[in-house]
């Protein structure tokens, strides 16, 4: 038992090890020091090993005590005598209620150690071949202690702080090691009868989080004055958490199927994180993804060579480009039906009023333009890459810097045509209600409203494709890597999110978003002609 | 024609993968690129066609001993040992499409399905998205590219392995007759395709180039010079 609790120890040494090694030499500033060299060196590892399991171990401390300083202050919170004192004696009800339902309901069932997958459990199980049953007993032994040793303290200094002393933290925290035994064994249990564990369920997982949630609600609100601790603290319940404990920890040491267990759960997939981004792929890939109906269209014959080749991909790729494009159009159709029906039965001086103003609401217009364009620009451009530049960059023909630009012209072409329809979709909307509420907005200053809109539709179109080329951002397996798009994505989210802050907007605010648009636009046009033969490329 | 490779240095993270690799191929014709797993052809080759650029040295193409000029992008087809085609077109709408963007028809008279028949994809399968396409399938569209477009240099990572022996023995007669114009350099593990297809062999041992003396190849000795020169490199030097 004891060389098998030392190799166990020893093999996450290792994986551990590697694995900060492995991510500090993707550190910039530490990629000298910490080289491929480093992965032979044993003993260093095992001194990293230790470092980090004490970085570990002092995290894992921290995090519990954020955890109950957060119940705290819900407890207060929560509260009726106590409400601005955090520690008062009367906030102790509160806390154990909240305690009881996230520690010994929801964390205990929603954590077995025994049924979940690990990558140690499986380099030892079933690559090793080391006895599943010690492999349990060890690392279960250690699991338990570290939880018990990491609550203990932290619980006397919480439950002395609201006046119950420090030993009811000791019994509380001893009960919770109770219920954590009873959950393991009723886990294993209920992997025997079914074969199933149900743990690794997404239903098990929202039903146990809703009922926790819902049980401490309940508590809190229906038994205010209740006292949870003088219950947490009787004997008899001690002793019958005490029992289960045990009856569950009998039920640990004594299951046989714990080798079946292991082929069960430690599948490859779910301990690799390579296969497990493998098998994630697929969820990525969803969106982009041809399904054979979408195949069967037939090119242009009147076309020929780029047009052609672009024509024969937008045309094949109409259902996933053009679905998002339709819903946004039925929805702005239904909204335009709905509305002006209901402007021409109350139309009336107040919503001629309102609409009188129309044109400030173009704040709203570029978050609300910028959430819809950037949705459909970003899926046409990883259907570009996925289906057909992963493929056709691997061509030198395909690179040069005439055929870039030819090709970024007629998607351009393609896509601002696309965002054009929905901002003019858009513009007849506000046309239709306008004119349905009897409102008389400014001439020109509704225009100009207008063309700001129409910009805004060509602006998203140059930023999503644009952006597509200068950075060409995806790798093959559709993952984002390059930081300066993530950048400015975000800054241009910002700026959009920021524009619906604007509470007032000033009559120049259109003429603002029009002169942006058209100078943005023009600086990316600019640098995509002047960079992306360079920088559109498989990475 | 020739092909000068000068002082080729590539190196990834702490490790010199090539070390100032230097050949002339100099002449049209085919050669053999031989190396141990690991010895860093793929990446000899990703540098030759510019998928990464060296670290440092050069890479020039000579029409005549005057003009040595470096490779521009034109002038290397690559062919990969995994293939890819964009799979959203059919093998003659592929075909078609690349015809027209390199004027091909004017030249040489041929349409796609002329230039489809070269390579053997049947009449059935022409108009199949290339999706359904198997890799030698793929594989032959891909080299379909270098016969129409007809680059100088053809870079061929392992092109037969995944063929069938009838569609291999389609791909070496084709190959035999593009070596004329073209400088045809394949890696291969096959000491025997080597042999029989080659012009000359050229070994990657150790970040180096090494030029096998052509006398050898069909001698009894060639494949004992191979192994020994080999050895000499230990197996694992790089992971491509």
């Amino acid at each position: 038992m004891r060389s098998n609790a030392w190799t166990i120890f020893r093999i996450n040494a290792s994986i551990r090890g590697n694995k900060l090694i492995y991510w500090l030499g993707r550190l910039p500033m530490l990629r000298r020091l910490f080289t491929d060299r480093l992965y032979a060196a044993g003993e260093g590892k095992f001194a990293l090993f230790l470092l980090q399991n004490l970085w570990w171990a002092l995290r894992a401390v921290v995090g519990k005590a954020i955890y109950l300083a957060a119940l705290l202050l819900i407890a207060a919170f929560l509260a009726l005598d106590g409400a601005g004192d955090t520690l008062s004696p009367a906030n102790l009800g509160p806390f154990c209620w909240i305690f009881l339902w996230m520690s010994f309901f929801i964390g205990t069932l929603l954590q077995p150690h025994a049924v979940a997958p690990s990558q140690l459990k499986y380099i030892c199980v079933r690559m090793m071949a080391m006895d599943a049953w010690r492999y349990q007993m060890i690392t279960g032994l250690g699991h338990h202690l570290a939880a018990f040793a990491g609550f203990t303290p932290l619980l006397m200094v919480v439950t002395a702080l609201l006046g119950a002393g420090p030993w009811a933290g000791l019994v509380v925290s001893l009960e919770l090691a109770f219920v954590r035994l009873a959950a393991e064994g009723l886990h294993l249990f209920l992997y025997s009868r079914t074969g199933v564990n149900i743990g690794g369920k997404v239903w098990y997982i929202m039903l146990m989080a809703v009922a926790g949630t819902a049980g401490s609600a309940v508590c809190l609100l229906a038994l205010p004055q209740s006292r949870p601790q003088d219950v947490l603290l009787h004997p008899a319940v001690i002793a019958a958490l005490l029992v289960l404990g045990v009856l569950g920890a009998a039920y640990m040491v004594r299951f046989p199927h714990y080798y079946r267990l292991v082929l069960d759960t430690c599948k490859a997939e779910a301990v690799s994180p390579e296969l497990a981004k493998e098998k994630a792929k697929g969820s990525q890939f969803r969106d982009v993804q041809l399904k054979d109906s979408d195949l069967t269209a037939e090119g242009d014959s009147r076309l020929t060579g780029w047009p052609y080749l672009q024509a024969l991909f937008f045309r094949r790729h109409r259902r996933m480009l053009y679905k998002p494009v339709k819903i946004v159009l039925a929805i702005l159709a239904g909204v335009t039906a709905v509305g002006a029906a209901l402007l021409l039965i109350f139309r009336g001086e107040e919503t001629a009023e309102v609409f009188d103003l129309v044109p400030r609401c173009l704040p709203y217009c570029v978050f609300f333009l910028y959430f819809m364009d950037n949705n459909v620009g970003t899926r046409i451009c990883k259907a570009m890459f996925y289906n057909c530049d992963l493929a056709l960059l691997k061509y030198p023909w395909y690179r040069r810097e005439d055929v870039v630009l030819k090709n970024f012209l007629l998607r351009f072409t393609r896509l601002g045509g696309t965002m054009l329809a929905l901002s003019g979709a858009v513009c007849l909307m506000f046309t239709v209600l306008t004119l349905c509420a009897g409102g008389r907005p400014p001439v020109g200053e509704y225009l100009v409203f207008l063309a700001a809109i129409l910009c805004l539709g060509v602006f998203f179109a140059v930023h999503c494709l644009g952006m597509y080329y200068l950075f060409q951002p995806y790798t093959s397996d559709l993952q984002v890597k390059n930081p300066f798009f993530s950048g400015i994505n975000f800054a241009v989210y910002l700026v959009c999110y920021g524009c619906i802050q604007i509470k007032s907007t000033p009559s120049w605010f259109a003429l603002l978003v029009l002169g942006v648009t058209v100078l943005y636009s023009a600086v990316i046009l600019a640098l995509v002609y002047r960079r992306a033969p360079r920088t559109f490329r498989v990475k | 024609m020739k092909l000068i490779v000068q002082d080729l240095v590539k190196s990834f993270g702490t490790k010199q993968v090539l070390k100032g690799a230097s050949y002339t191929f100099a002449k049209e014709g085919i050669y053999g690129l031989l190396g141990r797993n690991g010895a860093g052809k793929t990446t000899l080759f990703n540098c030759l066609s510019a998928e990464y650029p060296p670290d440092s040295g050069s890479v020039t193409l000579s029409r005549n001993v005057e003009d040595p000029r470096p490779l521009g992008q034109g002038d290397v087809g690559y062919v990969l040992s995994t293939p890819v085609v964009p799979e959203f077109l059919t093998g003659r709408e592929f075909v078609k499409f690349f015809l027209e963007i390199t004027g091909d028809p004017g030249r040489t008279g041929r349409t796609a399905d002329d230039w489809l028949a070269l390579v053997g994809i049947e009449k059935d399968d022409r108009d199949r998205l290339m999706r359904g396409y198997s890799h030698g399938m793929k594989n032959k569209v891909q080299m379909l590219c270098f016969l129409i477009g007809r680059p100088p240099v053809i870079l061929l990572d392992e092109p037969l392995t995944s063929f069938d022996v009838v569609a291999a023995l389609e791909m070496k007669n084709l190959l035999r007759e593009m070596k004329d114009e073209h400088i045809l350099i394949f890696s291969t593990h096959i000491l025997q395709l080597a042999t029989d297809l080659c012009d000359d062999i050229v070994v990657l041992n150790h970040g180096l180039l090494e030029e096998v003396d052509p006398a050898l190849i069909h001698t009894p000795e060639f494949e004992q010079r191979i192994v020994d020169i080999l050895r000499d490199g230990g197996e694992g030097q790089h992971e491509e």
